[in-house]
């Protein structure tokens, strides 16, 4: 009974040790740049109604992550391109690990890397939807990209009725 | 009886597609090197990996009771989880990697603690695989927290079911990595007693163990201590 024992202590001190002695923080962005970082600050939507595109992201950008992001752009630029052109759709790719982007985990109970649709009414948020499938179908991509299109369409409809 | 059936399916489903995505291939590889290293006795490897897979479901249950009776919040849970597990992960695999090497030779001296850590840790066999459960199932990454906490946790909620779907869900984790370390393990001992060199094969298997914790070590602090960007 004593080996797992020590063996737990010995995990747990290990564990201990490299928590308390470290201060480092790698919570700078990462080194590659992403398909639209330039859209990485989160401005205010015009006046009217916007559909506000967010595409939710860590320090850390992992593989399967990046194509999450690059699908979901993907999906919009392919069927809402002109949305997208004059501003009705809002791409918005933000980084919820950065200080002033802290309050999104809270708003939208974020926990991972996710995409959400944000329906903005002159400036105001009226409606939103966590696009929760996306990590189960980033696998594949036909399928991955009919869902976020048709999500975004159906999100699209509901505004208009 | 058929919904239940798909939900079971589901929550086993969601733990293989949680083991065989990219992000806990680090660990994995580790697990499997450490779990199928006992080429010389098959039976080691056999209940090692039973007790990495109860290591693993063990801790999603825990999870899964403390999530779903409401006294940790999803996202704070999630995030400090992903944030903090792997960043100790990392020094802790590239230190047992480096002892296993025998490069860090270490001695606990105390009554009773004659023997050298190296020998001990050999050991410790059996539950070093249950703890390697814990520690593994604990290190989230993106894909398998959104697996996990994005769709197995709403699951175990609509079925109200905090016990089987966390624990299907921990099987499904477990099943390719003991597949593998199993396959691994008991062919490389045929093949040690192929060619009278059964030993040598353990030697070498326990080296590889060494080596796969290190560099798992060293990938993992590199991208969680420095913000490395490695692909």
């Amino acid at each position: 009974m004593r080996k797992p024992l020590q063996l737990a202590v010995a995990f747990i001190v290990l564990a201990s040790a490299f928590v308390l002695a470290g201060t480092a923080d790698p919570g700078n962005e990462t080194h590659k740049k992403s398909t639209s970082d330039s859209t990485v600050n989160v401005q205010s939507p015009p006046p009217g109604e916007t559909l506000v595109v967010y595409y939710f992201h860590g320090n850390r950008r992992c593989a399967t992550c990046r194509k999450l992001e690059a699908y979901s752009f993907e999906a919009l630029n392919n069927d809402f391109k002109s949305a997208l052109a004059d501003s009705a759709i809002l791409w918005r790719v933000v980084n919820f690990e950065t200080d002033s982007n802290e309050h999104f985990v809270k708003d939208y109970g974020l926990f991972t890397q996710s995409l959400i649709l944000s329906r903005v009414v002159d400036g105001k948020e009226v409606e939103w939807k966590n696009l929760d499938q996306i990590w189960k179908l980033v696998g594949d991509k036909e399928q991955y990209l009919t869902y976020v299109t048709s999500e975004t369409r159906n999100f699209l409809t509901q505004s208009s009725r | 009886m058929d919904s239940w059936l798909l939900a079971i399916g589901s929550a086993v489903w969601l733990g293989v597609l949680t083991s065989v995505s990219p992000c806990p291939l680090a660990t994995n590889v580790v697990a499997i090197t450490y779990l199928g290293r006992r080429v010389d006795r098959p039976r080691h490897v056999v209940i090692s990996g039973l007790l990495y897979t109860l290591g693993r479901t063990v801790t999603y249950v825990l999870l899964g009771i403390l999530i779903i009776s409401g006294l940790l919040a999803i996202p704070e849970l999630s995030l400090f989880l992903q944030e903090n597990i792997n960043k100790v992960l990392g020094p802790a695999l590239l230190l047992i990697g480096l002892i296993l090497l025998g490069v860090i030779p270490v001695r606990i001296s105390g009554p009773g603690l004659g023997e050298s850590f190296q020998k001990r840790m050999e050991k410790l066999g059996f539950w070093g695989a249950a703890v390697m459960g814990i520690a593994f199932a604990l290190s989230f990454c993106p894909v398998s927290a959104a697996l996990f906490f994005g769709s197995l946790i709403p699951l175990s909620l609509e079925r109200e079911s905090s016990l089987l779907m966390p624990s299907l869900y921990g099987i499904g984790t477990a099943i390719p990595v003991v597949i593998f370390a199993i396959a691994i393990g008991l062919g490389a001992g045929f093949v040690g007693k192929m060619f009278n060199a059964l030993t040598a094969f353990e030697r070498w298997a326990r080296r590889i163990t060494g080596v796969a914790a290190a560099a798992s070590g060293v990938y993992l602090t590199l991208i969680y201590w420095f913000a490395v960007q490695l692909w």
